[in-house]
């Protein structure tokens, strides 16, 4: 709908905006500067600072402020008369008044408002006597620092935290002249580390501590990029020195309105500069790896990825991609590996996410809703999300949700397998154990296809409170314009969310899954990199490494010991393999077994083209430069390419054909299948006390891809695995907060810091940030949403 | 004969004349008080350099021969870490003592800089403070000159 144009003048210039604009909105459009401190367009005008103030000549007498007074037709405002400028100037003077003279100190200081402000308007000196003197700045939280002393009371901060990233971290303490803003009780900064307070703060108050006290913002070079930790693929901006990355900050778009970032985007970036990474290529020679030119690995791996090939044949090998590979890359690897060789393909992290997505694909033959034809999924009225952990996959959904629901008539429905962030906030929530998810969401389709007049489905094996499901059934039939965001477990089978996101695919407007990598969407969607083979489920490929039908694994980026649970299973697996490669840009714990290690270059050292999650079509440029030797995937494959074609003369080879025929693949020697380990029967839990429950693996809200567990800060954050239950639950096995405890499950045990979270139900234990983590890895397996546990104190 | 007898009697009123030369390097000219010779850091009572680190005359200098690294001291405030001054560029114009808002750095006295390797004249932090025989900064510019 159209909103009615009105027309005023201001400063004796004629401007029309539509109704409901401020009168800062038409200045802007006027091209007339307003100063302003305490206004940013991701939130809501609020009017602390008072720098706004107009006058309007029809009302002689009265300042207003116009950051959120609404223009009216026929307005005549003045911004630059004498009163109004003065006005201005006091203001900034009774800010000054109680500021501290810190600006030679302050990291602010060349991008501060009120210091452009107070050059701007010509306030010199100390006006008035000066009430306030430098404080200690907080850093007892990491990241972000807090000089409460340089706070000018905008709010922008309290906003922020609380409207947009729906966390309420910072609010007003004290009253009177000791107002302050802080955490409740004064306890160091906890929270989502989203940064969105410090991008929001216009002045030194809130602080980068990856950023403070190492340059000067005039020396930055600023960059246009995209934050690649995970699919979403946010627009950032970096602010390089030297070629080196200072922050990344919020990208500000066309209009000046500055973007969103997660804590991975905000602090995550010191992943690029993390040196464990392999600088030259490496191959095996006997028992150790030698270092080789690049001419040399390249040959080395085409010549032992042919002599696999002609023994074991295409079906025998799997790709196993992180997703870290650009649309240009992931063709030439679907060309290479999946036409020629024939061999499966997969990942670890974004598994069930291209499992999803391809299905959808599959059912509608090539494209499908909320991608090619590029409709917003945020114009729809229903969010309807299916599966736990959208918000911790990619952590920017939760700004994006909170505005999405600030809109008038906007509901949010959550069926998740465990109370996550999402679920806390929608409007109908439903909780359903995540050993029967898959079993509801069967029995839910099933009551949906069915006649709509015949008798009330039958909710009784559905686990969940009836009302709550009619009322999601209501909703799924009412024919609302509805986005479904369908996320897949962490290390389940995404199957049957697959088959759900097919059947709802019709009635809504768009099926968006998510949990993907990098480039995902890119590799599946406009590569055509799409699963294949047993390596496309990580169960299956596991049981599939053990038994002998997969004998080469070439890792793209993935590591099976930092993402595939298991434990010594995966360890045994590899150990077997005879064929393994590790091109990837890091040094993984699967490099020592590799036969060949080839360093490739990370999204931010190449150039290339990726699609969101959501269907943008992104282009990558180089950032920085390359490390040591790495090379953009794209060249190692295509080398691999050449010297592979080279091989055989001018025509490709003949590979024997993908089979998925098991029985199709050369046995190995006789004595391999005896050793696999493949029927583990599960211990039973040994008993003593100690709290036993169900434990659910879950997302990290600090990342869960290659790239974040690179970081050094997002892994501070980590603070490694945890267990996080109910209150009571940690209460009545006197747990404490963060006390060190064990976790025992049939498959292995581990130790963790015990924590709590709220609306898990009693008897349940969340299980964080396992992936990356051996010990945590070990005690799951691969295709299992959820496991019985004891959870006991540690013993000294 | 008569031009001879004239500019003998000026040569030889020269000769009883106080000479003008100074021996220079071994006699020195005093200098004015304002004369600008090679900056140099002022210290601290405790002898850590003044500098906060705030990088202003980094950015003023117009040879852009000042290099300032920035660190984190203790209570987490932004100290010195590194002060770097090529003085192979410096044009002595004295701008970044103007721009310095702690009065850190100062124009010196010392004027004569010539050294055989280029990379010597990349004064660091140490070299900066403490500069040496006496050149103790802007003050005491006559003490030196005697
Ligand atoms: S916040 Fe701004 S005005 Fe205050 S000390 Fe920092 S740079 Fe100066
Ligand atoms: S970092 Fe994010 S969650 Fe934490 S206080 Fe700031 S805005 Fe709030
Ligand atoms: S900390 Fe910054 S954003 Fe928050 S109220 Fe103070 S000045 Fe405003
Ligand atoms: S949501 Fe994903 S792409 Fe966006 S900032 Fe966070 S990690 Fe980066
Ligand atoms: S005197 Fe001039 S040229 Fe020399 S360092 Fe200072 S600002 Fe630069
Ligand atoms: S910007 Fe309008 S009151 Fe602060």
């Amino acid at each position: 709908m159209e909103k009615a144009l009105i027309t005023l003048r201001i400063n004796e210039r004629e401007v029309s905006v539509p109704g409901g604009s401020t009168i800062l909105d038409a200045a802007g459009k006027a091209g007339v500067f307003i100063p302003t401190l305490c206004h940013d367009k991701r939130v809501a005008p609020y009017g602390a600072c008072r720098l706004c103030v107009v006058e309007d000549r029809r009302k002689p007498g009265a300042l207003t402020p116009s950051c959120f007074t609404p223009a009216r037709d026929g307005m005549d405002i003045v911004t630059d008369s004498e009163r109004v400028l003065e006005a201005v100037r006091t203001q900034l003077r009774l800010i000054l008044a109680d500021h501290p003279p810190d600006c030679p100190v302050c990291d602010k200081a060349g991008e501060c408002t009120l210091q452009d402000l107070v050059n701007r308007y010509g306030v010199s000196g100390v006006p008035l006597p000066a009430t306030r003197t430098p404080g200690a700045a907080d850093r007892a939280a990491p990241l972000i620092e807090r000089d409460m002393s340089r706070c000018v009371l905008c709010g922008l901060c309290v906003r922020i935290c609380g409207e947009l990233q729906g966390r309420g971290e910072l609010d007003f303490v004290h009253r009177g002249h000791r107002v302050q803003v802080g955490t409740d009780g004064g306890r160091p900064l906890d929270c989502d580390f989203c940064g969105l307070c410090v991008s929001a703060c216009p002045v030194g108050a809130l602080n980068d501590r990856l950023y403070g006290n190492r340059t000067r913002v005039w020396k930055l070079e600023k960059r246009q990029a995209f934050c690649t930790h995970c699919g979403l693929i946010c627009p950032a901006e970096f602010h390089l020195e030297k070629g080196r990355i200072r922050r990344v900050v919020p990208e500000k778009g066309d209009d000046g309105v500055k973007g969103l970032l997660c804590v991975r985007g905000s602090f995550g970036w010191r992943a690029f500069e993390n040196a464990a990474r392999p600088a030259r290529p490496r191959v095996r020679r006997g028992k150790t790896q030698v270092e080789v030119s690049w001419n040399e690995a390249v040959k080395y791996a085409a010549g032992k990825l042919r002599n696999f090939l002609a023994a074991r044949g295409g079906g025998s090998l799997a790709l196993l991609t992180a997703d870290h590979l650009t649309t240009e890359e992931a063709l030439s690897c679907r060309s290479l590996f999946l036409d020629r060789i024939h061999s499966g393909v997969g990942s670890l992290r974004a598994g069930g996410y291209r499992r999803i997505l391809s299905v959808l694909d599959g059912e509608n033959g090539g494209s499908f809703p909320g991608g090619e034809d590029r409709r917003d999924p945020w114009e729809a009225d229903i969010l309807l999300v299916l599966g736990g952990g959208a918000v911790e996959h990619h952590p920017v959904l939760k700004p994006l949700v909170n505005r999405f629901l600030k809109s008038p008539w906007k509901e949010l429905a959550v069926v998740s397998s465990w109370p996550d962030d999402l679920s806390g906030r929608a409007d109908l929530s439903l909780v359903v154990p995540p050993e029967r998810f898959d079993e509801f969401l069967a029995g839910l389709r099933k009551a949906l296809s069915g006649e709509r007049n015949g008798p009330p489905p039958d909710t009784g094996p559905l686990f969940v409170d009836t009302e709550r499901l009619a009322r999601l059934i209501g909703l799924l039939e009412s024919g609302r314009n509805m986005t479904v965001l369908v996320v897949p477990d962490l290390f389940g089978d995404g199957g049957e969310r697959a088959r759900m996101a097919a059947f709802l695919k019709d009635r809504a407007r768009a099926v968006l899954p998510l949990g993907g990598g990098l480039n995902s969407r890119g590799a599946v969607l406009d590569a055509g990199l799409v699963p294949a083979g047993p390596a496309a489920d990580g169960a299956a490929l596991l049981e599939a490494m053990e038994d002998g039908r997969i004998r080469g694994l070439w890792l793209l980026g993935e590591d099976p010991l930092e993402s595939l649970p298991g434990g010594d299973r995966v360890r045994a697996a590899l150990e077997k393999l005879e064929l393994l490669v590790c091109q990837g840009p890091y040094e993984t714990a699967a490099a020592a077994l590799a036969h060949a290690v080839l360093p490739s270059a990370l999204p931010l050292e190449k150039s290339g083209t990726v699609r969101s999650l959501t269907g943008v079509e992104r282009t990558l440029h180089p950032l920085l430069s390359p490390f040591g030797e790495a090379r953009p995937d794209l060249e190692i494959l295509e080398d691999l390419r050449a010297a592979l074609g080279e091989a055989a003369g001018e025509n490709a080879p003949e590979f024997p054909e993908w089979n998925t025929d098991p029985g199709a693949v050369v046995p190995g020697p006789p004595d391999r299948p005896s050793s696999v380990p493949a029927e583990e029967s599960p211990k039973d839990l040994p008993g003593g006390e100690g709290f036993p429950c169900t434990l659910v693996p879950v997302p990290s809200i600090f990342g869960d891809g290659p790239l974040s567990l690179r970081s050094p800060d997002l892994l501070e954050l980590r603070r490694g695995l945890r267990v996080l239950m109910n209150v009571d639950d940690l209460e009545d096995n006197r747990f404490g907060e963060r006390e060190p405890v064990s976790v025992r499950t049939p498959f292995g045990s581990a130790p963790a810091e015990a924590g709590r979270a709220p609306g898990v139900e009693k008897g349940t234990a969340l299980l964080a940030h396992v992936t990356g983590d051996p010990a945590g890895l070990s005690l799951i397996r691969p295709g299992t949403a959820a496991v019985q546990a004891v959870i006991e104190r540690r013993r000294p | 004969m008569k031009a001879l007898a004239k500019g003998l009697a000026l040569t030889f009123r020269t000769f009883f004349r106080r000479p003008v030369t100074e021996e220079y390097p071994d006699v020195k000219r005093p200098l004015p008080p304002r004369f600008r010779g090679r900056p140099v850091l002022l210290a601290r009572e405790d002898g850590r350099p003044r500098c906060v680190a705030c990088g202003l005359c980094e950015k003023v200098c117009p040879s852009s021969c000042i290099a300032v690294e920035p660190g984190t001291g203790p209570g987490g405030t932004r100290t010195l870490a590194r002060y770097e001054l090529d003085l192979g560029r410096c044009s002595f114009c004295g701008l970044c003592v103007e721009a310095c808002p702690v009065e850190a750095i100062a124009m010196g006295d010392r004027y004569e800089l010539a050294v055989e390797d280029r990379r010597e004249l990349l004064y660091g932090t140490d070299r900066l403070l403490s500069p040496p025989e006496g050149d103790n900064g802007s003050h005491g510019k006559e003490d030196r000159n005697r």
